[in-house]
């Protein structure tokens, strides 16, 4: 498990893990928060409240140790964690401190929680390996494989008006390759991320289904 | 789609549902492609372009069940050409259900082997979603199943 082997592993491996997990979950967690109005509660901006989190609870040895044999998306266990996180700054901050102790404990997680999570997780994601799959056609000269997937799929656009607008020089059968190719980068990458996040990797299909689930108005 | 100056991607509902039906490929269970275009906002649009098509046979009110049966399996074969793609399976597969429910509708009976309490799941499914004289066949079908 990639998770494991970089916790078992030394500063340097552990450094690269902070930062994917940074990179992966702070912005999906930061949209939570403030749909869930997470970060209102505790006085601070989404990404104050989130940013503080995941330092704080990256930096200790135990925190996804713990997680590891949950049972939990990792998604969902930061998600908690960050709950716990809010209804402490609420409790340490001097404004709040004068409240009522209960409306602390109000802080819930919300029974729609997991959707909520999960749609701003779908976002983040898919925005995260489009934008690494660009990057990495267009390093290896292929951009307008990109474009061609984005025509089809995205807009919706058949492959003979694709091809018109690529000039005319490839087929609609190259298209489609093309476009293929695209959809496989993209599929390796969300099913990497995936499986960190604790998804069995023979269920990655099903996991990507209840993505574009939780998308649905 | 916007594109920030940084070049990162910021997606809206109808591009992250795309491109996750677009990643699982064959995988992605067509019913649920439907369901989710229908829920797009020019999804009105799109179901009359998709049925264009039938629109002769749909206003002959001598069509016999024989005419439902080869619309619905050109609506198979097209299906089976589309090969995962999920921008073709959508509209062919909302083909398809259309002439199922078309034919119910009717009074032709179920012309699919596949059994009733799918095709009912299917109608409700589907139904609900459509324009309203879609809607009103498809729930029209849904009584006769």
């Amino acid at each position: 498990m990639w998770i494991r082997d970089h916790l078992d592993g030394g500063p340097e491996a552990k450094d690269r893990l902070v930062q994917w997990a940074m990179t992966v979950y702070a912005k999906p967690l930061q949209t939570y928060a403030k749909a869930t109005g997470l970060a209102s509660s505790s006085n601070l901006e989404s990404d104050e409240l989130v940013n503080g989190f995941l330092a704080s609870v990256l930096a200790r040895q135990d925190y996804l140790k713990d997680w590891i044999g949950s049972g939990l998306r990792l998604r969902q266990w930061f998600r908690n964690g960050l709950h716990f996180h809010a209804k402490t700054m609420r409790r340490t901050n001097s404004r709040v401190q004068a409240l009522d102790e209960r409306e602390a404990e109000s802080i819930a997680v919300p029974n729609d929680a997991d959707r909520l999570l999960d749609h701003a997780w779908a976002t983040a994601i898919v925005e995260q390996v489009c934008d690494e799959v660009r990057l990495e056609l267009a390093r290896l000269g292929k951009s307008a494989h990109w474009d061609i997937f984005w025509q089809h799929h995205v807009e919706g656009v058949p492959y003979a008006q694709v091809v018109a607008h690529q000039g005319g020089s490839l087929t609609e059968a190259q298209a489609a390759s093309r476009a293929f190719e695209v959809a496989s980068r993209l599929r390796e990458r969300l099913s990497l991320l995936l499986i960190r996040d604790g998804a069995p990797s023979d269920e990655v299909s099903s996991e990507l289904r209840s993505l574009m689930e939780c998308i649905r108005p | 789609m916007t594109d920030l100056p940084s070049g990162g991607m910021r997606m809206g509902r109808r591009e992250v549902t795309r491109l996750l039906a677009a990643v699982l490929g064959e995988d992605a269970a067509p019913m649920d492609l439907v369901v989710a275009r229908l829920h797009e906002a020019d999804s009105a649009r799109w179901v009359m372009d998709a049925l264009v098509p039938r629109s002769e046979l749909m206003s002959r009110s001598g069509a016999r069940r024989e005419d439902f049966v080869r619309w619905k399996d050109d609506a198979k074969a097209s299906f089976a050409h589309a090969c995962g793609d999920p921008v073709l399976v959508t509209a062919t597969f909302l083909d398809y259900a259309t002439s199922i429910a078309a034919a119910l509708d009717r009074g032709h009976g179920l012309i699919t082997s596949i059994p009733a309490s799918e095709i009912v799941g299917m109608l409700d499914r589907i139904g609900p979603l459509l324009p309203a004289e879609w809607r009103d066949m498809f729930a029209r079908a849904r009584q006769r199943v």
